[in-house]
């Protein structure tokens, strides 16, 4: 496995008019825990987006060593979409449906699911304490609950990258802080590189060590503690005060990388 | 009721049935996927659509749902085409698309001045008349279809369930809708010789919608709406022949009588 798992090379992204990414250069590497944060609509989700392939984009995008346009090890990263637009409320999906999805990038024309797989839920549900909801519906779980959902599909495919889009949204602070060591552990005992967009930043600092500040373009990227000596450029009241807030969380000293 | 049953004994009852069956479950797995993908008034406009195709064919002299299919797929790709490249909402690419597949129809009928009672059995259906030709080309392409549903299970759950994920996963959604929709117009076009043009939408709707007040899984659901379809179509069909109603209408309202019965137990079961 390469040493760099993601790289962009000057990537920019539009919707319309609005300029969502400006030039967007940086290198993930292998073991690296990064949050992203930003304000709204600094382009966080846009970067996850752009980095599975869902938004098209200016600039080069490499994955685990390849372009993206030729990428088809879907398998090898897991990810966690935003939970409020991640599925449909009436939809009647078992817990098990669910997760077996995340083995779909393992399979060919045509798709059909094995015991091997059915062992593979197992495994992950075993693994996050919900295998007791295999069979129940998503709709009837709570937020918690359906967040561990999505994780458990997310690693059923055992990726080398997680990808996580606001994760923390709609839980309560002891979940949260569940879910905070868990994904620590997921990063220091099994290697799991990890990308975390939040807006949540209670705590982060002492989990994930790098910090990738995003306005559209990235205004930091390195360990936390240099962060309060970049200024903001945000042209926006909540840029601001997102910036001032995140500083006097995580003041003092570190590096850019 | 074995008054009800004895009526097996008719050839055109059995052509009426295995068709509206083999029809029946092919409309209850694909309406499950439309509803949740809030496209349940797909099934209304590529009906409206292939009206223009059932014209044009009485107009030209072919067989009027052979020339419904062309017509319902190309209909069917014109709604994803507005959809996706004309900044639209799929309802309204729905809503165009059907306004201009019953103007077309109503021209064609009044160029022709000839085949307006023809044209009228296709509004309402008639399963009744289905010949044995045309029993075997709906069991073809509903085994065919239902073959295609199969295969692409996984990928159209992915796809429904939430669509940005899916195309997380390297699954080609755009393909997918493509296939899915060109899927829906054959599904239209055979459900018209069951219900009619102007009651297609129900037979994708209301079996699914049913099968969503009671399921706890996706296979659950895909079973219990396949067993809503073809239990109303059959007893549909020998109820309106034995207490002489239109076949179409008693099938609808046997459905709807079985989505009232699955909501209120919803309810009732929620409330205790």
């Amino acid at each position: 496995m390469p040493d760099t798992l993601v790289r962009f090379d000057k990537v920019s992204s539009s919707y319309g008019h609005t300029r969502a990414l400006t030039d967007i250069s940086l290198e993930i590497k292998r073991g690296d825990y990064v949050v992203i944060a930003g304000p709204n609509g600094s382009g966080k989700s846009t970067l996850i987006r752009a980095l599975l392939g869902i938004v098209p984009v200016s600039g080069t995008i490499e994955l685990f060593g390849r372009a993206i346009a030729g990428f088809h090890q879907f398998d090898r990263i897991g990810y966690v979409p935003q939970k409020i637009y991640s599925f449909n409320p009436l939809f009647p999906a078992s817990v098990e449906e669910i997760v077996q999805l995340g083995l779909l990038p393992h399979k060919h024309f045509p798709k059909f699911f094995t015991a091997k797989d059915k062992k593979a839920v197992t495994e992950v549900l075993d693994e996050l304490g919900i295998e007791d909801l295999r069979h129940r519906s998503i709709q009837e779980l709570s937020g918690g609950q359906q967040q561990k959902v999505f994780i458990a599909r997310a690693l059923v495919s055992t990726p080398d990258l997680l990808i996580l889009d606001e994760p923390f949204n709609s839980l309560d602070s002891l979940v949260r802080e569940k879910l905070t060591v868990f994904l620590r552990h997921l990063n220091r005992e099994h290697g799991i590189t990890i990308l975390l967009v939040t807006h949540d930043l209670d705590d982060l600092g002492e989990q994930a060590p790098e910090l990738l500040y995003l306005e559209n373009k990235i205004v930091f990227y390195g360990r936390w503690g240099a962060f309060c000596d970049f200024k903001s450029d945000a042209d926006s009241h909540s840029g601001e005060y997102f910036h001032q807030a995140l500083c006097k969380r995580y003041p003092g000293k570190g590096e850019q990388k | 009721m074995n008054s009800i049953l004895s009526l097996w004994q008719y050839s055109f009852i059995q052509r009426a049935v295995i068709t509206g069956s083999f029809v029946g479950m092919l409309c209850a797995v694909l309406g499950l996927f439309l509803v949740l993908r809030k496209f349940s008034l797909i099934g209304d406009g590529l009906a409206h659509t292939s009206f223009a195709g059932v014209a044009l064919g009485l107009f030209l002299g072919i067989f009027p749902l052979y020339a419904a299919l062309p017509v319902a797929v190309i209909g069917s790709l014109i709604i994803l085409l507005l959809s996706n490249k004309a900044r639209i909402y799929g309802d309204t690419a729905i809503g165009i698309v059907s306004a201009v597949g019953i103007s077309s129809a109503v021209m064609l009928a009044s160029l022709s001045k000839g085949f307006n009672v023809d044209l009228m059995s296709y509004l309402f259906g008639n399963i009744l008349a289905v010949r044995s030709s045309e029993m075997w080309a709906s069991i073809v392409l509903a085994v065919l279809s239902l073959a295609g549903l199969t295969l692409l299970y996984h990928d159209l759950f992915a796809l429904t369930f939430d669509e940005t994920y899916a195309k997380s996963l390297g699954i080609k959604t755009a393909q997918l809708n493509t296939l899915f929709f060109i899927l829906t117009a054959i599904v239209v076009v055979l459900a018209i010789q069951v219900v009619g043009i102007m009651l297609v939408s129900a037979l994708l709707i209301l079996p699914a919608t049913t099968a969503l007040q009671l399921a706890r899984g996706f296979r659950q659901a895909i079973l219990i709406s396949i067993s809503v379809s073809v239990f109303s179509i059959i007893f549909g069909i020998m109820i309106s022949f034995a207490r002489d109603l239109p076949t179409g209408a008693t099938i609808v309202l046997l459905n709807f009588a079985l989505f009232s019965i699955a909501w209120l137990s919803r309810t009732l079961a929620r409330d205790r």
